[in-house]
């Protein structure tokens, strides 16, 4: 045991011991530590250890410089003999650094995604102190829910209630008319608390931000907004329109500020106090503490440590909400920076993400560049065969193995470079495509992280790609190489196992794309029970009285058109939100439906047939009071047998009837069962008898005109149409969309995690087939001699060739019978999603099979061929 | 006859002057205190390495000593071969230095 002697000499010995790899090691640490405790008694503890650390550093440039002379001649015929390997063999060498460069590829495309996913809201400076409160309620006859909007008292109570929070601020979002001169936009708003500016961090152009807002009629644009309304003119002190509830109101602009980083939860345009709250909502509303519009967000004095501050919260429940009601609600804080990828809330005003998808992104991404490397190492050792004898000289004339083993990882480490260069101009290429496919606007930047990922992707790639070559190469035996004798027959069996693998996962993958494509076709291509096509929906934004009495006017106006088939207005449209309306029924149960205001003409515009009774008719006077018309689901909700006639059974219902029944028609997207639907022409009644709604447009509003045309000559019906509309409506901008791109843009979800599902599996396919090139590579050196023998025996070129490839398409075979059930099961899953589903037929198991087997006879056909028509006396020569 | 370079030449005569005390620690005094010059233990061993391969001195290992961390010191002796080199250094210098003085550099070249 060693004398107690102060640790610090031992560090630094130990460390000159471990450079100094001589045999006179022993005397060389001893000498050092002797001298350095003699140092300590004659000049003291801190002349001897400035020694020693001179020792130390200068040894170390002196080893350094020992050492590397002798490793850069190594290294330097290491580099000639790797660039004369990959020049000699520039097909494998395309191969496998192409190979390498997809898996990188799709490394970094996926990092940025998921390195933008993590990044939202972290740009604010007091990001830690940030919360969003969100409400979760846990009502007695259902599950429980949470929503992230807050009645308007909330942020006063908060503020007061809780030395811990320092600030609140409310944020409401509109969509509205905005006029400037003659000019009017349709425009996004936001109503927020006037401490917004010093809260987030969203700097400002023009404007100080404590006072920016202060004014109720001040307005901050940012500054691509801006630009859109005023040119290059000077914004600041200019007077706007804006439309809020039914009047237009002036704001004149107090700040200009920055455009919203595209990573942020809150995504604004234009801001104006939230006092202007009071032009739409009337005081009773705001003080219902049911009433929840407003998203809330806090600042804390410090980053809340735990929970603590949730339980304190409640009081806040008890001392304000009603009573019977505080029991059943709870308030949460929700950090900002958790906002976008938090799967258990629903989103607010802006959409989130799940955070699923970053994950089955990234383990796309390991997989394919895992399988890369596997390839890599596939076809290294494949071409090892030929390298046996470089071995066998290396290690006669004194090799030893690490030096070997290091030969190969260099080799590895300049493929991987290569690949990395490759694939940063892949990511070039396939970044605008793959932007359009995640919709974002990702961008290959050099920063330090980005860099930094990259360079450990590299290394990553080498050492796996890199290492079992290098260990497998390193090991040959120098006499049996230089005897010919090669084993490569263990190999074979690991790189089988692993080609069978990609095998399986191409086959699966093509059955996921094949099935999400049929299924997306289908729920196109479904009918829906009205006819989506050639109907232009017209967004109507006028005041409250004037809605019916402009869809009359437009009506009127063009009803005598040719191209015009049918005009109906409604309170919404089809693939929008749909008023919820419940209501206690007789029986005591809680019933809800769907519903619609529409007019006499909605029936035969949308072409929805009538399977009893009768549409909504002028002659019959009381029809707008008193006539329902429903839908088969409302039927069988009901229980009605006979529903001619029918009322709803509730008790505060003025008299009404059911006049007529419609067949089911989808009016939301595939992925719900048609749900109870009750059109009226006047929601007067209903509204008295209901004890709930929920609903994004006032029921009592037409705020859509549908209008049916001829499919020919679209664009001049549209022109003829926005003609019409503007004499009809002037200072309302004419905004339309087609009701079946509408009814598409509902499974864009779909087609979006179609395209990359698509990707993956050509790439995986591509990859693949490099592993199946590798593995044919291998065989056939593995097996040259006989095939030889079997030529010289009689073989036939065609018989050796059907040997082979009956060999490769056992392997894919065998995938097949491993990916099929595990692709039932994923998709069969998927497709429990969707209450309207295609079916998992067998056709797309068999293309898959089929489409697989094609690819790798394809793959395999250069070697088999080459291998079979080799002449057999060179090959088996040897020996 | 084995060609010695100049510090292998000083290390061999600092072990012929330290006869059983020569390893390590007295080699580097010994040097620093004849020549002024203060060698890295790992320049010294770099080079004492060299000269055992060379067969020109041979070590024998001493006791372990809590001082050197438990260690044991290794003692260097010179070979037959390293007295025929030194001599043969020896002659040579003698050749090369004949005639000439510190006095003779002086005034034939610096004036």
């Amino acid at each position: 045991m060693n004398q107690k002697t102060g640790d610090r000499p031992n560090f630094l010995v130990r460390l000159l011991t471990r450079l100094y790899k001589f045999s006179l090691v022993e005397g060389f640490s001893g000498d050092i530590e002797e001298d350095y405790r003699y140092r300590r008694i004659e000049y003291g503890r801190t002349q001897a250890g400035l020694w020693l650390w001179k020792q130390t550093f200068r040894s170390l440039a002196f080893f350094l410089k020992i050492y590397t002379t002798w490793s850069f001649v190594m290294l330097k015929n290491f580099l000639k003999i790797a660039f004369r390997i990959l020049r000699k063999n520039h097909v494998y060498s395309f191969i496998n650094v192409f190979g390498l460069s997809l898996g990188i590829a799709s490394c970094i495309l996926i990092y940025l995604y998921v390195q933008n996913e993590m990044s939202y809201d972290k740009f604010h400076h007091n990001k830690e102190s940030l919360y969003r409160v969100y409400i979760t309620e846990d009502p007695p006859i259902r599950d429980a829910f949470s929503y992230v909007e807050a009645p308007w008292n909330l942020a006063e109570a908060l503020e007061t209630s809780f030395p811990e929070i320092k600030r609140a601020v409310r944020l409401v979002v509109r969509t509205d008319v905005v006029r400037f001169e003659d000019k009017s936009y349709t425009e996004r708003y936001h109503l927020v608390d006037p401490d917004f500016f010093e809260m987030f961090t969203f700097p400002l152009l023009e404007g100080e931000k404590s006072t920016v807002l202060q004014n109720i009629s001040s307005v901050v644009l940012t500054e691509s907004c801006a630009i859109k309304i005023f040119g290059n003119d000077d914004p600041m002190g200019r007077q706007l329109s804006i439309k809020i509830g039914n009047e237009f109101h002036d704001f004149f602009v107090s700040g200009i500020a920055q455009d919203v980083p595209p990573n942020s939860s809150i995504r604004f345009s234009m801001l104006i106090p939230i006092d202007n709250v009071h032009k739409y909502m009337s005081d009773r509303a705001l003080d219902n503490w049911f009433n929840v519009s407003f998203e809330t967000y806090v600042l804390t004095a410090n980053p809340l440590e735990d929970q603590d501050i949730e339980a304190k919260l409640q009081t806040v429940v008890r001392n304000h909400y009603p009573e019977e009601n505080s029991d059943m609600v709870t308030l949460h804080l929700q950090a900002m920076t958790d906002i976008h990828l938090d799967p258990d809330l629903p989103a607010g005003f802006e959409g989130t993400s799940d955070p699923l998808y970053s994950y089955i992104l990234m383990a796309i991404a390991i997989l394919i560049l895992g399988v890369a490397c596997v390839n890599f190492m596939t076809l290294s050792v494949g071409r090892a065969t030929t390298r046996t004898r470089e071995v066998g000289v290396r290690k006669v004339l004194g090799a030893v193995k690490s030096q070997l083993i290091a030969q190969f990882l260099g080799e590895a480490a300049l493929m991987s470079v290569s690949a990395l260069f490759l694939g940063i101009l892949l990511v070039h290429l396939f970044l605008p495509s793959f932007n359009a496919m995640i919709n974002k606007n990702l961008f290959f930047s050099s920063d330090f992280w980005t860099l930094a990922f990259m360079f450990a992707l590299m290394l990553f790639v080498a050492g796996i790609a890199g290492s079992y070559p290098a260990i497998y190469l390193s090991r040959f035996q120098a006499v049996e190489v230089m005897n010919n004798k090669s084993r490569t027959a263990g190999v074979n069996l690991l790189v089988r196992g692993l080609v069978l693998g990609q095998f399986a996962l191409s086959i699966g993958l093509i059955v996921c794309t094949l099935t999400m494509q049929d299924q997306l076709r289908f729920l196109i291509n479904k009918d829906l029970g009205f006819d989506k096509n050639h109907v232009v929906v017209i967004e109507n934004h006028s005041a409250q009285d004037q809605s019916s009495l402009l869809v009359e006017r437009f009506r009127n106006s063009i009803i005598t058109r040719k191209e015009v088939l049918g005009v109906s207005g409604t309170s919404t449209a089809f693939a929008r939100d749909w008023a919820v309306m419940g209501f206690r029924s007789d029986d005591g149960s809680f019933k809800q439906f769907y519903q619609l205001t529409a007019d006499y003409d909605y029936l035969d515009t949308m072409e929805i047939e009538i399977l009893n009774g009768r549409n909504f008719a002028k002659e019959f006077r009381t029809d707008e009071s008193e006539a329902l018309i429903v839908n088969e689901a409302l039927v069988d909700y009901m229980n009605w047998d006979f529903p001619i006639g029918k009322s709803l059974p509730g008790k505060r219902f003025p008299p009404h009837r059911v006049i007529g029944v419609v067949k089911d028609f989808n009016f939301e997207s595939l992925h719900n069962v048609v749900a109870p639907v009750i059109i009226v022409l006047d929601p007067t009644t209903l509204l008295r008898g209901i004890n709930d709604i929920s609903t994004s447009y006032s029921p009592r509003l037409l705020n859509f005109i549908n209008v049916r045309i001829r499919p020919e000559n679209i664009q001049s019906t549209v022109a003829m149409l926005k003609n019409a509309w503007q004499n009809i409506a002037p200072g309302h901008p004419f905004l339309f969309s087609f009701l079946d791109q509408d009814v598409q843009q509902q499974y864009q979800e779909i087609q979006r995690w179609g395209a990359i599902v698509r990707y993956a599996s050509v790439f995986t396919i591509l990859i693949a087939c490099l592993g199946l090139f590798g593995l044919a590579t291998l065989t056939v050196a593995y097996r040259t001699k006989e095939i030889g023998i079997r030529k010289i025996l009689g073989a036939s070129v065609f018989s050796v060739v059907f040997k082979l490839a009956f060999e490769f398409g056992k392997l894919v075979i065998l995938a097949n019978i491993i990916a099929w059930p595990i692709a039932f099961f994923i998709m069969r899953q998927w497709l429990q999603d969707f209450a309207f589903r295609t079916s998992l037929s067998l056709d797309k198991f068999l293309i898959s099979a089929v489409v697989a087997l094609g690819i790798a006879l394809t793959t395999i056909s250069y070697h088999s061929v080459k291998a079979a028509l080799s002449d057999p006396v060179r090959t088996i020569k040897h020996e | 006859m084995k060609e010695i370079t100049r510090i292998e030449e000083t290390i061999l005569l600092t072990i012929f002057r330290l006869k059983d005390h020569a390893y390590g620690v007295t080699i580097k005094d010994q040097i620093k205190r004849l020549t002024g010059r203060d060698y890295l233990y790992s320049t010294l061993y770099t080079t004492l390495e060299q000269l055992v391969r060379k067969g020109l001195i041979v070590k024998r290992f001493g006791e372990p000593a809590p001082i050197r961390g438990g260690k044991r010191k290794i003692y260097f002796t010179l070979t037959e071969e390293a007295i025929a080199a030194l001599k043969n250094t020896y002659n040579k210098h003698k050749l090369i230095w004949s005639g000439i003085s510190e006095g003779t550099l002086t005034k034939s070249y610096l004036k």
